[in-house]
């Protein structure tokens, strides 16, 4: 069993990069080495009253820094956005499985379909795959305001941005402005809410292929502990579905294994 | 400073008075992060005789200084725990309890009766689950069915038998009683108080099963209330849990009446907790000057 830790991270960032979308940027070796793409790790809060990690996928890690992309949308993620540079945080080692990356080899290509605050861990992914010598097509989606877009660009993607509201890019989803620009793909990957990883999971069966799906859902303790997180799978060659960790046995599932139930 | 921590709980001697609390504990997700061999004993997750699904997700929700949970006792049944649980935690020297559960008086005694041959140290019975409609806590909230539950299980056991008790009843004295005359070995106390939340934004509610057991620092008043009118109640070893946190808490519990305590929540807020909080008792220990555990409940004056 590898060891893992709680260590205290400090803040060297801490910025709105979207509307109620923050980015984090911590200095902290001992999590940011460790880190493969697609885990997350849990942050600790700091009030008493808030007693459970929130857990936040890594969007990106060099050997010292760990950076975070997180949406406010509670008590917890309001307090992390009001950390200030210099404070010291706690965080996990990383935590889950991560995309397997290991059957890629140079030329290949690779979807990318990131939904809303899902398209984070698809960063390092994609840094990942372009050290690689993957040819990287990214689709990402957004209720109305995209972010990450220039980021992924920077790594030489192909780059397509959907948005609900349709004000900015393709007005759908990002499977939909995916496959309308024949983005296609040997390999598949994806991360976002449950109802799109869904219908990302079916489509690349359609297409022969077997995307690989980061699933959120809701925590109890981030590292295996509670069973709060779970996600019934369905292994090949296995007669019924299981009950599985997304924390520890996830987060990243094959499509084809996942049994959705919306 | 030379202490002498150990307990003796219905013959079995701990190390240290800590344990961990069913549902809470994982051998090897918590062993990632600590040495079990520090505890003087770990309760392991419930098990039943066969595998058990548990409840539709979201099973989580946070609330103010807690948290409640409706896992619904999912786990991979006996067979599964004696061949992967058991063995890896025989690589530890700790005590282990196996959390036992059931829908039925045959289903709790299938599981005692293939654990009787391990090398487990104690049974608890979970006869209060909250998320769990049949068996579960109903038999935990009838002081009939109570007392016979205990007596069967205590008929063919060949190891102490601990009853863990809900607090979701009028007078829980009367359900201690109704076990220690089954012939329990010991109790715990308390199970999670049964709650619900609702999003007010989302006009639902936020648990998939509607209601969810309470637990957490939020808890603590009713447990160590009812920790204490259970010890005026019964004689038998109390092992005290419902939000403890910190070393003061632990020695909150002991004071209120309890021989042992149980870290549950508090290892999901903190995966070192259990031995964080022994740290810390040792550390309230020697600022008392107690030096064992008899010092610290002898302390105690109404």
């Amino acid at each position: 069993m590898e060891a893992k830790k709680i260590v205290k991270a400090e803040i060297i960032s801490n910025r709105p990069i979207a509307t109620n979308i923050m980015e984090m940027k911590l200095q902290v070796p001992e999590v940011s080495s460790l880190a493969k793409p697609g885990q997350f790790v849990n942050v600790y809060m700091d009030d008493k009253s808030l007693i459970l990690p929130r857990p936040i996928s890594i969007c990106d890690a060099d050997d010292n820094v760990l950076t975070l992309i997180y949406a406010i949308v509670g008590k917890g993620s309001l307090w992390m956005s009001e950390c200030t540079v210099g404070q010291e945080i706690r965080v996990s080692t990383p935590m889950g499985n991560g995309f397997d990356l290991s059957g890629l080899k140079e030329g290949d290509t690779a979807l990318l379909i990131g939904g809303g605050i899902g398209s984070c861990p698809l960063l390092k992914t994609a840094k990942i795959l372009k050290d690689k010598g993957v040819k990287l097509n990214v689709a990402i989606g957004f209720r109305d305001e995209p972010f990450l877009e220039e980021e992924f660009k920077a790594l030489g993607a192909n780059v397509v941005v959907a948005t609900d509201s349709g004000r900015v890019g393709y007005h759908g989803t990002a499977l939909a402005a995916a496959m309308d620009n024949g983005m296609d793909c040997d390999h598949w990957f994806t991360c976002g809410p449950k109802i799109m990883l869904k219908f990302v999971a079916k489509e690349a069966m359609a297409r022969g292929k077997d995307a690989q799906v980061s699933m959120e859902e809701r925590m109890g303790c981030g590292y295996g502990a509670c069973v709060g997180c779970v996600v019934d799978i369905l292994e090949k060659g296995a007669e019924a579905p299981v009950r599985k960790k997304v924390c520890k046995d996830g987060p990243v599932f094959l499509g084809s294994e996942v049994f959705f139930n919306e | 400073m030379s202490k002498d921590l150990r307990v003796n709980i219905a013959g079995v001697e701990w190390k240290n008075p800590i344990t961990t609390a069913s549902g809470t504990f994982s051998a090897r997700e918590s062993s990632a992060f600590y040495d079990l061999s520090r505890l003087g004993a770990v309760t392991t997750k419930g098990v039943a005789d066969v595998p058990w699904p548990g409840n539709p997700t979201p099973r989580i929700a946070e609330t103010y200084g807690g948290m409640l949970n409706a896992v619904g006792l999912q786990n991979p049944g006996v067979e599964a725990y004696m061949r992967e649980e058991l063995p890896y935690l025989a690589n530890y020297d700790t005590k282990v309890i196996a959390n036992v559960a059931g829908h039925s008086i045959e289903e709790y005694c299938a599981v005692v009766e293939r654990l009787n041959e391990t090398n487990i140290d104690m049974f608890e019975i979970n006869i209060s689950c909250p998320n769990v409609k049949q068996g579960g806590i109903g038999f935990g909230t009838d002081p009939g069915l109570a007392e016979q539950v205990t007596r069967a299980v205590k008929d063919i056991a060949k190891k102490p038998v601990i009853i863990k008790l809900t607090p979701n009843v009028t007078d829980i004295t009367e359900i201690a009683r109704a076990v220690e005359a089954g012939g329990a070995d010991a109790i715990s106390m308390i199970n999670t108080l049964l709650g619900m939340r609702i999003d007010v934004r989302k006009g639902k509610l936020v648990l998939a099963n509607k209601t969810g057991g309470f637990s957490g620092p939020a808890v603590k008043p009713v447990a160590v209330r009812m920790v204490y009118q259970v010890r005026r109640a019964v004689n038998v070893p109390i092992i005290g849990l419902g939000g403890i946190s910190t070393g003061e808490d632990v020695a909150e519990f002991l004071m209120a009446g309890a021989d042992a305590v149980a870290i549950g929540t508090a290892a999901l807020a903190n995966p070192t907790a259990p031995v964080d909080i022994l740290e810390q008792f040792e550390a309230y220990m020697d600022e008392m000057g107690f030096k064992t555990i008899a010092d610290v409940k002898n302390a105690f004056r109404e």
